[in-house]
């Protein structure tokens, strides 16, 4: 199975080809594809109509007024990528996850801020120093490999105790960048202390930051587009 | 920068607001103090309330605290803990958001503490799509926020 839509919820979960294929979707057209032919046993197409929820959607990704795009990959080494497509009124998220298929997140624009604080987890963490670190780029690389052999000994290196947290995890490396004045938000996020990632083309600079200011960025990246306040 | 107004009351806690939101009265029971902004943004009214609990047979202040939490996660429609420190003793800072009405996106801090075996909450509450705008003067207003302890 490729495409998984429950048509209560509306939640639509499916693999990239068939993301593909559902784009390219035409009405008057007879299923050629394995894709298409899926998109149609799933019940996401139903004489001829796709579910309204998705319908919608679709009409969002088509005609945009931002973008958004999230990648995430956390101390396993797993990542969540994601785009988004924000319009006046509505708005979708495109989200991998774990097992491989994608899922589409469909909701109203004014609550883009907070899906994109839940699929980043973002949530209460420690204030464990108020040093801005500064590395190599491939010191970063290491500190946030795959291999936590290779973390602890980046870690050793770096001697910056508020970053033992990447040794053994959870920790969370994820950056959020929208179409909107090409806002971007780079951030470390460990149980101990939440970092926001500044890079150069030499160095990077890990600069020590807390959940609330990157609820503020999250709220203002969007804001424009939802609804200016009066 | 927006004047604030300075509000002592008698129950022992005073903090300073917008000269321009103006005090609501409350009906007998939990909350004590409610002012609110007269301008709406972005479908919300910015408002400050103030709620006082007995805690004369819990004074547990761990337990309390975890308590109002819970309190908000079972009836905040789409509540999400954003933040939370422990500021001073049995005091706490949080920062969190839900949603009200037709998909209003609000954003609130809050401090909550124990006074005088009372649990007193301020909480600020401001719509999300001004939250950038209007962060500075939250801060300043859960900042004047003082209790007789």
């Amino acid at each position: 199975m490729t495409v998984w839509f429950d048509a209560d919820s509306g939640r639509l979960r499916l693999t990239r080809e068939a993301w593909a294929a559902l784009l390219e979707w035409d009405p008057a057209a007879m299923p050629a594809s394995r894709a298409e032919h899926e998109l149609h046993k799933s019940g996401l197409i139903v004489e001829g109509r796709l579910a309204p929820r998705v319908e919608w959607a679709l009409l969002t990704v088509r005609e945009p007024v931002l973008t958004i795009t999230a990648t995430q990959r956390d101390h396993r080494g797993i990542r969540a990528d994601g785009c988004g497509w924000v319009s006046t009124g509505s708005a979708a998220l495109l989200i991998d996850s774990s097992d491989g298929l994608c899922e589409l997140i469909v909701t109203e624009s004014t609550l883009i801020s907070a899906v994109l604080a839940r699929i980043v987890e973002l949530g209460p963490r420690g204030r464990a120093t108020d040093s801005t670190v500064a590395m190599s780029l491939e010191m970063f690389s290491l500190l946030t490999d795959a291999s936590a052999d290779f973390r602890r000994r980046a870690v050793a290196e770096v001697g910056v105790g508020a970053l033992e947290p990447l040794t053994g995890g959870p920790w969370n490396l994820w950056c959020v960048r929208t179409s909107q004045r090409n806002d971007v938000r780079e951030v470390l996020d460990t149980p101990d202390q939440l970092w926001v990632v500044k890079r150069d083309d030499t160095q990077v600079r890990l600069e020590p930051s807390d959940p609330s200011h990157t609820w503020r960025w999250l709220a203002q990246c969007v804001a424009g587009v939802v609804g200016s306040p009066n | 920068m927006t004047a604030l107004r300075s509000y002592q009351d008698e129950r022992g806690f005073g903090l300073s607001l917008p000269d321009r939101w103006y005090r609501l009265a409350v009906p007998p029971g939990a909350a004590v103090f409610a002012a609110v902004d007269p301008d709406q943004r972005a479908g919300f009214c910015a408002n400050a309330v103030v709620t006082v609990d007995d805690l004369s047979a819990t004074p547990d202040p761990a337990l309390w605290q975890a308590a109002l939490e819970l309190r908000m996660e079972r009836h905040l429609v789409g509540y999400r803990l954003l933040d939370r420190e422990h500021t001073d003793g049995a005091a706490t800072r949080r920062l969190l958001h839900h949603v009200v009405g037709q998909s209003v996106p609000v954003t609130v801090e809050q401090r909550s503490e124990i006074a005088a075996m009372s649990g007193i909450v301020l909480t600020v509450s401001v719509p999300t799509a001004a939250y950038n705008e209007l962060a500075d003067l939250v801060a300043r207003i859960c900042d004047s926020w003082e209790t007789a302890r």
